[in-house]
Formats: C-alpha cells, structure tokens, sequence
C-alpha cells in the first residue's frame, strides 16, 4: 500500500490471543504512569535519598523506613488512578466492549502496578543484595550470614510490592474519583503505622496492625538479624495479617468489577 | 432473511425499575433505528447485547452466538460507538486508538495502521497528535466514531451519535455513517431519539417505550398506510369545493396550505368530479405520507394508552 493511501479497507490479519491483551494493558498503562513528573520525581528521590545511602554505609533501619516511605507515597500517587479513572472517564465501557475479559483486564492492571510499585518495594533490594554479597563476600565478617539477610531482604521486598499493589488497586476500585483514592491509599497506610506505633508503649500486640512493622518482624526472623525489639513478635501472625490484607483487597477489587454496570 | 440479532422474551430489572420487559426481535442485516423516548431502554439493550449488562432473563443471539456463551465472539464483530463521552483526558487520538486496536486484537502495527486510516476516514487531520480533552465535541464524536471501526466490525452499535452536535457537526455525522452503511456495507443499529437522523440513515425502524417492543417494521410500509388520506391543492374557489366534498359525505380538513380528505374507496375520482363541478382548478393531488413523528406519536400514545 503506498503511504500516501490512507483508505479505510477491511482487515484480513490474524489477531493475537489473549497474553498479549494483558501485556498491551500492561504497557500502556505502564508508559502512561512513568511519564507523569510526579512518579518520575518520587522515583528519583526514592532512589537516591531511600537506597543510595546503603551503599555508603548507612543503616539498614534508616533504608527500612525510607523505603516505606516513599512506597507510601508512590502507591498513592501511582495506585490511586489505576483503575478509579476508568471508572471516572468511563474507559472502562471501551475495554469492556472489546474481546477482553474482565480477567484479563484485571490482571493487566494488576500487573502494572506490580511493575511499578516494585521499582521502590522489590528491584532495589535486588542491587543492595548484590551489593551487600559482592562488598562483604571475602571479608572478615564471617558471623554476618549475609546470604540468608540478602535473600530476605529480596523476599521482604517482593512481599511488600505484593500487598501495597494490593491495597492500591482495592482503594482505587472503590472510588471513581483518583485524588480520593489516592487519599485513602495515603490515610490507610499512614495512620494505621503512626497509631499503631504510637500507641504500642501501651499494648505491645497493636503493633501488629502497622504494616511496617508487620514486614520488619518478618526480616527480622528469616533474616536473623537479631533485633532485640522485635523479638517478642510472632512472624506467621504478622505473615497471616499482611496475607489477610491482600486477600480482603483482591476480594473487594474483584466485586467491584463484577458488579460494574456501565452506567451513564 | 439473514437474522444478525435475535432476541426472545428478553428483560432486564433493575430493583422494581424494568429497563427491558420480554423483548423479543429479530435484526437483519442493513441500517436500523431503534427509536423511543428518554428512558425506552435504548442503550440497555445496546449493552445487554454487548454482554456489558446481564440480561435478567430471556435469550439473545448475535450472528447465531448466545451473548451469555460467547460474548467474546460477538464483541470481535461489533463496533460500539457509546453516547457519552469515554476517553482518557491526557491522550492522543492515535495512541488511543491504537490501545482500543490492541486490545481488539490486533498487532500493534495493524492498530497503528488502522488508526491512521479510521481518523483519515472520518476526517481528522493534525488534530489526532493533541489531547482529546483539547478537541471540540464533534471532533470527539469522530474519535468515538473511528474507534468502533478500527476492528472492521460487522455491525455498529451507534448510541445517540449527533448527540450534542451543532447543525454542521450533526450532518457531518451523518454524510460519515451514510458512507459507512453505502460504501463499507457495514451494519447498523442506530439508537437516536432524533426522528429525522433515523429517516435519513435508516430503512427499518425498531420502535420502543417502557422496555417494551411497540413495532418493528420497514420505515417506508410503516410511513405509507395501506388505506392512505389524500392531500389535494387546488386553484378557485377553495370554500365551494370543501363544501361539495362535505355534502358527499366525506370528510376534508382544511390545513395551511392544502386539504387533507380522510380515505374512502373511490376517493380520487370523487375529487375530480367534485372539482370540475365545483370549477377549482386541480394543482396537486397525492397520498398523504406519514412523518416519523406523527407515527412515532401515535404509536407511542398508543403504548401508553395500553
């Protein structure tokens, strides 16, 4: 066909199945979200504020607590939209219109945000891991396992990108409005850490419903890094808590599509 | 005659509201109207059809496929040009176009390819590097327009398509969905409240109120009765010839510019009689044809009535 010959024909090539749906969901959305200043602001900062400092000599608490941090804010500001603006601009009778499953749509989204929340939760625990290895392998601190600390580290990462995805798309699928939903992504996940850590001086067990501090009993025992404060705390409650917050999330997220009636 | 869609005792509640009540119909293949009032379940039979909706009872077939068994099927097949506005504020025509082509199924390089020939189609030029939330409401009724064709569908749901448009816009719209049902020999099935859109676009009319089926036929039998009333001008002496019609017994009503004279068998040579005896000259005389709207009325009063 010359370039110049923009007529309207019928299509006769083949159409792809259904992987490929989701990962077009997958990096659409995904391009759109990186190219929002604020996401690529908080990325930045996150990186270099939150991590760089590990590699010079920081402490790992301080990594820790950036780190949630700025997951915090990024789901908030990533999570929020996700899906709540579909429902806003009703995109979603677009999709829903086509050859696509709501499955489908779910799990590209879904993924989305996994990707993006991941590049604060989970990839750099994977370069501080190498780091961690790769400076301390053949040194004298022979009684540091830092293999098993590495692997935790990575593990805890990926749990936390895991249930952040999962409260995200849960705040996101409740409201049609993003800013509200990302709001409550912000309120949920702030307060409930300030008040339970707040009020833990009073009833130690209340630290149970701080997220953060659910992870952090979690490194704290497979890692064995021995700190004194948490070892009180049982890591299979804080595992079923952070697992019973997912479930929940998916749960309201999957009624919130099946009883999506394309209104006006 | 190829069935494109078939619906039996179709309904859909919601609570005690009934959107659709034992809808029962069958689509063949060309430009439908689907007409009624605010509120007739126009666009809940639209969705119901698409699988956005699930039909509370009854059953419906879309190119022989159950919508409940194979709505993928069906969606592949279908365009759906939805009455409000549905975009992404922060996009451009093409890269949205090329997400709703991917997500239909084709390669990227075919959707890109699509889009660009769907917008050229419907007349958007530069226009589709800027956002859409930039565009006027025409140029966003093209992009909804382009969209439900990038797929090359089989039929086109249109819902409300001259919503909102200005005169211009509204007949622009309508030259592009004359050329897509003439030249591209698509399907249509045209949801309007609009009579007019509908008399031009259209050969059948599916007439609905209440969620309820009110008729269903080819819009010219349905224009022109079967016992039509004639119209009839004349030059002379106006007032002599009505009452000349009177004393013969039929019924002439006297309108703005012409007479009208209800049916009776022999109605044509009793006029010219009646006119040479009464010495106005004959200027015009034919069959009285129905407007949509003076039918569309009717026949809805008539559901009311019920």
């Amino acid at each position: 066909m010359g370039i110049y010959d923009q007529t309207y024909r019928r299509f006769e090539g083949k159409l792809q199945g259904r992987l490929v749906r989701i990962t077009t969901i997958l990096k659409n959305e995904f391009m759109r979200r990186i190219r929002n200043k604020w996401v690529l602001i908080l990325l930045i900062l996150a990186w270099s504020i939150g991590i760089f400092p590990i590699f010079t000599g920081g402490a790992f608490m301080a990594y820790f607590v950036l780190t949630f941090i700025w997951l915090l804010l990024f789901t908030a500001v990533v999570g929020g939209p996700i899906l709540s603006e579909d429902f806003q601009f009703n995109s979603i009778t677009l999709y829903l219109s086509r050859p696509l499953r709501k499955l489908d749509y779910f799990l590209g989204k879904y993924l989305t945000l996994f990707v993006l929340v991941s590049l604060i939760g989970f990839i750099p625990t994977i370069f501080v891991s190498a780091f961690i290895i790769g400076i301390l392998y053949g040194t004298s601190v022979r009684e540091f396992d830092y293999y098993t600390f590495s692997y935790s580290l990575m593990v805890v990462g990926l749990l936390m990108t895991f249930v952040f995805t999962n409260i995200g798309m849960a705040f996101s699928a409740m409201t049609k409005n993003h800013k509200y939903a990302s709001g409550g992504i912000f309120a949920f996940l702030f307060f409930t850490n300030i008040l339970s850590l707040a009020l833990s001086n009073l009833y130690e067990d209340i630290m149970y419903c701080s997220i953060w501090a659910n992870f952090m009993i979690l490194f704290a025992d497979w890692s064995s890094a021995g700190n004194n404060t948490l070892v009180d705390f049982d890591s299979n409650v804080s595992l079923a808590i952070l697992m019973i917050i997912s479930i929940i999330c998916l749960t309201i997220v999957w009624i919130k599509l099946q009883r999506v009636e394309l209104s006006e | 005659m190829n069935i494109l869609v078939q619906t039996e005792s179709l309904s859909k509640y919601y609570g005690e509201v009934k959107a659709l009540k034992n809808f029962s119909v069958k689509i063949g293949p060309g430009a439908i109207g689907l007409l009624g009032p605010n509120g007739a379940g126009k666009s809940t039979l639209i969705k119901v059809l698409l699988g956005l909706i699930p039909a509370t009872s009854g059953t419906a077939h879309v190119f022989r496929w159950d919508i409940t068994q194979n709505p993928l099927n069906i969606r592949q097949r279908i365009g759906y040009m939805p009455e409000h506005d549905c975009f992404l504020p922060d996009v451009n025509a093409v890269t949205y176009l090329s997400y709703l082509g991917q997500l239909s199924g084709l390669s990227a390089h075919d959707a890109m390819q699509r889009t660009h020939e769907a917008l050229y189609y419907v007349k958007i030029g530069d226009e589709r590097y800027r956002e859409i939330s930039t565009y006027s409401m025409g140029m966003k009724q093209k992009i909804k327009l382009a969209q439900a064709l990038i797929h090359d569908p089989k039929l086109i749901f249109l819902d409300e398509p001259t919503s909102g448009l200005d005169p211009t816009g509204r007949r622009e719209m309508l030259v592009l969905i004359k050329k897509i049902v003439k030249e591209q020999k698509k399907n249509i099935l045209f949801s309007s409240h609009i009579l007019t859109d509908i008399e031009q676009i259209c050969d059948n009319v599916i007439i609905m109120n209440h969620g309820e089926l009110v008729r269903v036929g080819r819009l010219k039998s349905l224009l022109f009765e079967k016992k039509p009333d004639l119209v009839v001008r004349v030059r002379g002496n106006e007032d002599r010839f009505i009452s000349m019609l009177t004393e013969s017994g039929l019924k002439p009503i006297k309108r703005k510019n012409d007479i009208l004279i209800k049916y009776s068998p022999g109605l044509s040579r009793q006029i010219l009689e009646l006119a040479v005896r009464s010495g106005v000259q004959l200027r015009y005389m034919n069959s009285s044809r129905r407007t949509l709207e003076e039918l569309f009325v009717k026949l809805i009063n008539e559901n009311e009535n019920k």
